[in-house]
């Protein structure tokens, strides 16, 4: 398996409170790793550092060999990491089309951006209203995004990442406050695009977690305390006893 | 009626008034107003633009003032120089024509627009608001240092700009030539509000992270806005100084920006006709009160505050029966 993301040693501390502490992972094309663990056990805090919103104390962060410790945000997110946030980030004010046209624009389609009116950039429409119909959100396509369910607004915002062609897709809690008919549609839609790249998923939702993942690291206290296949994880007494609680796991 | 149909019905409207306003003042004997009338549609100039700003990109500048100012210094001490025959830095000739003053007050501008734009983009929020106003407080410092230029009296003109085959001293030619430069940069604005640049300045506005975690930092979009609007603020400042003949660091003061704030707020934040309503109205209040009492700042203040509480997406948005977005 190629590896695409690796994180070395990654540390931060608020003060005197160390949210994420010697934190490495490797990230491999085609592969679900799954973060888990307790709430403010520094999951979130792992991919900020990730992707730059939060600057790492120390260690190193490099995709495909280029070093990405020293770029900013934007950087990082044109390199090819893609993420989605806890609390749906979409531009609710904006249609869910408008939405879409953003997410092209932003990378892949930037040679689009001048002074034509939006509309009459065809190509660029039909491209947006493709991967609106991928994601089953064409019906939607001219209603306002802040208007969708959650979990449609959980699907565009996925959309949206991948318009940008990430090579890392870091998804945080993407099934939280999902019904379970969404619930279901992302993991089967997680499923399918994990082949052309790497994901990393922190869930809280442990039957999505021991479905899609073909890794699963478990963090408590700030500290990844073991990483390996799925099977070994559920049997891990470590594990048990931070986290999954002895009859959870067996479910 | 349909909300786009009343929209229409009021801009066709307003705009059929403003075709017709000259004639009309001048048939119940009343051309004074005429001048009034240019004075409110430069402000409205100034409202448009910074409403680019406010309204399209989010970040309110405390400091248009400075390319008003600029606009109409450039258009001055070209005048002043070719009245005088001095040479500008001992270089160039001074002009009256408005073919070289215009266009050369909107360039500088937009070379003002982009060094405001490229330090004070780096931040937002207040930050911005105080970052502008302080640039702008600079060129007003600098402008007012010059002795040559009037320092804190400013320049009278002894004439207004030439244009060939019109007279821009006629105050019914030089409303229409006001009304003229509204309409084609309310058109240019509408053009880059409606683009695919417009739009991703819209998303960086509503949400700035979303745009970063795409990749996608917004500066050299906002840049650009910004540059469009000091532009449009510079060709009012011209067009205000040949309306009064006179060009005063008043023009390129604070309070001044205040004055233009209070025109978008009044009009409607993100509505490109706002500005238009927001000098109206402002200016309109000025007038009528400013002629019943010496006070009437103290009126106009209470009826400010009356109608920002009255209609709160301002009063175009109340007119169109719209809310900004």
């Amino acid at each position: 398996m190629t590896k695409l993301l690796t994180a070395v040693n990654l540390k931060k501390s608020f003060g005197g409170l160390n949210a994420v502490d010697d934190f490495s992972i490797e990230l491999g094309k085609g592969e679900i790793h799954a973060l888990i663990g307790p709430n403010g056990a520094g999951k979130s805090t792992a991919i900020n550092l990730l992707t730059g919103e939060l600057l790492a104390d120390q260690g190193s962060i490099t995709l495909e060999g280029q070093d990405l410790s020293g770029l900013s945000t934007w950087q990082r997110a044109q390199a090819g990491l893609g993420r989605t946030y806890q609390i749906t980030s979409v531009i609710n004010e904006l249609s869910v089309l408008e939405n879409m046209l953003i997410a092209l624009l932003a990378q892949t389609q930037q040679d689009q951006i001048g002074l034509t009116h939006v509309t009459k950039i065809t190509p660029l429409i039909d491209q947006a209203k493709h991967y609106l119909q991928d994601f089953d959100l064409l019906p939607n396509a001219e209603n306002l995004a802040g208007e969708l369910s959650h979990g449609e607004q959980g699907r565009l915002e996925i959309a949206m990442c991948l318009a940008t062609n990430p090579k890392v897709l870091l998804l945080d809690e993407p099934m939280s406050g999902m019904s379970l008919i969404d619930g279901k549609n992302m993991i089967a839609l997680l499923h399918n695009i994990k082949q052309s790249m790497a994901i990393l998923l922190v869930e809280h939702d442990m039957e999505a977690v021991f479905q899609l993942a073909d890794t699963v690291s478990v963090m408590a206290s700030g500290k990844i305390i073991a990483s390996d296949s799925p099977q070994i994880i559920r049997k891990d007494p470590l594990v048990i006893e931070a986290y999954l609680g002895g009859d959870d796991a067996s479910g | 009626m349909t909300r786009l149909n009343r929209q229409s019905l009021i801009i066709g409207l307003t705009f059929l008034v403003l075709a017709v306003l000259p004639p009309l003042l001048s048939a119940i004997d009343q051309s004074y107003y005429v001048s009034i009338a240019s004075k409110i549609l430069i402000y409205a100039l100034v409202g448009i633009s910074l409403d680019l700003i406010i309204g399209q990109a989010g970040l309110v500048s405390f400091g248009h003032a400075a390319f008003f100012g600029m606009g109409g210094y450039v258009c001055g001490v070209l005048s002043h120089h070719s009245a005088n025959d001095l040479l500008v830095f001992s270089v160039f000739t001074g002009t009256n024509n408005a073919l070289i003053s215009w266009p050369l007050a909107v360039l500088v501008c937009m070379v003002l627009g982009i060094i405001i734009g490229v330090i004070s983009l780096r931040t937002t929020g207040v930050y911005f608001i105080m970052i502008t106003l302080a640039l702008a407080q600079m060129v007003y410092f600098l402008i007012i240092s010059i002795p040559q230029y009037g320092g804190e009296d400013g320049l009278s003109l002894w004439t207004r700009n030439k244009l060939p085959g019109l007279n821009l001293q006629d105050d019914t030619q030089f409303y229409y030539i006001c009304l003229a430069w509204v309409i084609i940069y309310l058109l240019i604005a509408h053009k880059l509000i409606y683009s695919s640049l417009g739009l991703m300045i819209k998303g960086a506005k509503l949400n700035h992270q979303r745009l970063i975690a795409l990749g996608h930092p917004p500066f050299k979009a906002q840049l650009m806005i910004f540059v469009l609007s000091a532009m449009g603020s510079g060709l009012a400042g011209a067009l205000m100084v040949n309306l009064t003949q006179y060009v005063s660091p008043d023009y390129l003061h604070w309070s001044l920006s205040g004055k233009f704030l209070v025109i978008v707020i009044l009009g409607g934040i993100g509505f490109l006709f706002g500005g238009l309503y927001g000098a109206l109205i402002l200016l309109g209040l000025e007038e009528i009160l400013s002629s019943y009492t010496d006070h009437w700042h103290f009126i106009l203040g209470i009826a400010l505050v009356i109608i920002v509480l009255t209609s709160k997406s301002g009063l175009y948005a109340s007119l169109v029966g719209r809310k900004a977005t």
